[in-house]
């Protein structure tokens, strides 16, 4: 029996526009997963087995509810894995034994895998993938909807950055929202073309410049590190990083699709001896997913001047969970105040929030400290003289 | 007219009301259990407190209101708050007027604790600790209808133990399981309940503390430092004098009600509070299932006399944007 298939994709922030994309440039059909929401997440959780990290289960609930949905279509479900000794390998089997041992069975899972070094073992292997995934097409086909998607994920993220940079300098409150959320649809629904992309790109950046804000404000800077599911999806993170920026802070997310990609799939080697440099005498060998990375990201934030960093650790992910041991070391060496903050279904907002506040007042409260110290300083240097 | 702040911090298990006059001094401190809704808890601290104060001074005006506790948002709407505060900033806000160079601050409450560092007056780390709940009063209470013993007396049985036994504490499944064990083993009371104590510290450091510098000055507060047994308990761990500053139980919403008073004055601003009138007007809150989208949002309503004041929860501002315009009004 030959169906035509839908493809899906772990939806992961606001990047699912640029995925979303790149299939239908290729002529296929896509779903893009609903954001979770509590019934996603029971129906992720309690199929999962327990000892799996978070995301996990709630991309499995994520899929779980598309398929159930939809029994009419067949999906490939294209699956991302990287190299590593983490869970991030036992995703795609795990996702067919569940799913069919849940009753459904429309669907199969492609596994996409990282390149792996050398690149001229891994590139080739990467295509190969990528051919079993999307079939062949005529190659400029191909390279087109690579191009696109890539224009679109870097698009919705020059957005985004300059949207949590406004937040906390915007005069009427959500104001930058309403701006950001027409700016993202305008990119989501953007013609296929580079030009009409980075046509509707300028413009919306220059209108969201022309909200009222105040530029010249010092305000505590916070670094995001951790995961990199979890911190780039606004949905299960609980809007960290809005939160945050709407207590007046000034945010930097340390992982993005585009960083992220880049550093893994092109530029390995450099990266991994980047990583190596810094963290040394913390944790310099890979441990999976993103540890590592956690670890440089916190020493770095510390070295531009940031005053604090915030983990994003999933319940249950084996590398940021010896990151954050490792990170509260870290922590003390460098005097730089990190918080981490464990997720799982029952994270609710009440105390995530109380802990979000508490570390922003103690930033702030930080900051009138050091500023005092340095102006008794000077002061002391000029009765001395 | 006697100018007063108020200060209410709801927790999950008890809601403290405080007022404070202008030199920042509790005139009145309420530590109530919260049975049925916060709502109830809150318009019933108020009225008492409402009573006992105007019998003091006669005529009163609030010029500040600060609320803070896991449901000092409710409180805040409820009341008309100009200080929302979370409870770390207010608890240590309170403690360091107390005992102003104090390093460590160890907070147990009934469902929740938290440690508090501070370095020259300013708070530089912190742990909360709100899932696991051995280390709370909660914990606690448990221990003592088991035993047998009422919870008021259990410092004193341990402080009356010559060899307290070892309770095995990483969590509350095994220290009660152990302590049974202890018990038909034929240990005193007296023994188990030091046992407890000194169980329940070690948790509470195992957990909140890991790896942290604990320096002096210790204070101890929260509904659990008027334990006098844990008290000692922590001396011995910490092998230093712990403080346990007056308004012990009371010291989030006395934070609170200091931090909301130095806003008013700081800012010139006119207090939001909405007077005693409240505790007459009928609230409710509802609860539901956003429908507008994929999100769901889990939105919570509060209702004051058929009219809908705030609405929370709601990611896309959905339903709290309705209501800019009459919170303003409300305002004036
Ligand atoms: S990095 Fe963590 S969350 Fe991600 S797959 Fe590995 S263990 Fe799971
Ligand atoms: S409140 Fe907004 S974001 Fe939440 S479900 Fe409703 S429409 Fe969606």
């Amino acid at each position: 029996m030959h169906r035509k298939i839908t493809y899906t994709f772990p939806r992961m922030g606001y990047s699912y526009a640029a995925f979303e994309s790149f299939f239908k440039i290729l002529g296929y059909d896509v779903m893009v997963p609903d954001p979770s929401n509590s019934k996603t997440l029971k129906e992720g959780v309690s199929n999962s087995p327990q000892g799996m990290c978070f995301p996990f289960k709630i991309l499995l609930g994520q899929f779980a509810k598309l398929l159930k949905e939809n029994p009419d279509k067949y999906f490939k479900i294209v699956s991302l894995e990287s190299y590593g000794p983490c869970r991030f390998g036992y995703y795609s089997p795990l996702y067919n034994k569940i799913l069919e041992d849940m009753g459904v069975t429309n669907f199969e899972v492609v596994n996409v895998e990282g390149i792996y070094p050398p690149w001229y073992k891994g590139v080739p292997r990467f295509i190969k993938k990528l051919v079993k995934l999307v079939g062949w097409h005529a190659p400029w086909a191909g390279v087109r909807a690579f191009v696109i998607a890539g224009w679109k994920v870097y698009a919705v993220e020059r957005l985004e950055r300059k949207f949590y940079h406004l937040i906390p300098r915007e005069k009427v409150s959500g104001s930058s929202e309403k701006a950001f959320n027409r700016a993202f649809e305008r990119i989501h629904h953007a013609p296929n073309k580079v030009k009409s992309i980075k046509k509707i790109l300028n413009e919306e950046l220059k209108k969201m410049d022309q909200i009222d804000h105040i530029d010249d404000v010092e305000l505590p800077k916070v670094g995001l590190v951790g995961e990199a599911y979890m911190l780039m999806d606004y949905s299960n993170n609980l809007e960290i990083e809005k939160k945050l920026a709407y207590m007046g802070v000034d945010i930097d997310r340390s992982l993005w699709v585009t960083n992220w990609t880049l550093d893994r799939l092109l530029k390995t080697k450099q990266h991994l001896k980047h990583m190596k440099e810094v963290n040394k005498g913390y944790l310099d060998f890979f441990i999976g997913g993103d540890g590592q990375e956690s670890i440089m990201n916190t020493i770095l934030y510390k070295k531009k001047g940031f005053d604090g960093v915030i983990q994003v650790l999933p319940f249950g992910c084996l590398p940021e969970t010896a990151a954050k041991q490792i990170l509260s070391n870290v922590s003390e060496d460098y005097d730089v105040p990190v918080l981490s903050l464990s997720f799982d279904e029952q994270t609710g907002d009440a105390g995530f929030v109380t802990r979000l506040e508490a570390f922003v007042d103690m930033l702030k409260s930080r900051r009138e400290i050091k500023s005092k110290e340095s102006k008794a300083k000077k002061a002391e240097s000029v009765t001395t003289r | 007219m006697k100018e007063l702040a108020l200060g209410i911090d709801v927790g999950s298990v008890t809601t403290k009301v405080v007022f404070i006059d202008e030199n920042d001094e509790v005139i009145e401190g309420l530590y109530l259990r919260t049975t049925g809704s916060p709502i109830i808890t809150i318009k019933k601290g108020m009225t008492q407190a409402y009573a006992y104060i105007t019998k003091k001074y006669g005529d009163v005006e609030v010029m500040a209101v600060g609320t803070t506790g896991s449901g000092r948002q409710l409180a805040g709407v409820i009341v008309g708050a100009d200080m929302v505060k979370n409870e770390i900033s207010a608890h240590a806000y309170a403690a360091i007027r107390e005992v102003p160079d104090a390093s460590t601050i160890f907070e147990m409450g009934g469902q929740d604790s938290k440690i508090i560092f501070i370095r020259n007056g300013a708070v530089v780390d912190f742990a909360m600790n709100t899932v696991c709940a051995a280390g709370t009063g909660s914990f606690l209470d448990h221990q003592a209808e088991r035993i047998g013993v009422p919870i008021e007396k259990f410092g004193e049985y341990a402080l009356k133990s010559e060899s307290p036994v070892r309770i095995a504490g990483r969590c509350t499944v095994f220290a009660e399981s152990d302590m049974i064990h202890k018990q038909q083993m034929g240990a005193t009371s007296e023994d188990i309940i030091a046992g407890l104590s000194e169980s329940l510290v070690r948790n509470y450091l195992n957990n909140l503390a890991r790896g942290k510098e604990l320096l002096p000055k210790f204070v101890f507060q929260g509904g659990v430092s008027e334990n006098i047994g844990i008290i000692k308990a922590f001396e011995q761990a910490v092998g230093h004098e712990v403080i346990v500053p007056k308004n012990n139980k009371i010291m989030g919403a006395w934070g609170v009600a200091m931090l909301a008073k130095r806003e008013i004055e700081i800012t010139g601003r006119q207090t939001n509070f909405k007077g005693f009138k409240i505790t007459e007007l009928k609230h409710d809150t509802r609860v539901f299932y956003c429908d507008g989208c994929a999100n769901n949002c889990e939105v919570y309503e509060v209702i004051e006399n058929g009219e809908t004041i705030a609405y929370w929860g709601d990611r896309c501002g959905r339903w709290s944007n309705r209501l800019t315009s009459k919170v303003r009004i409300s305002k004036k």
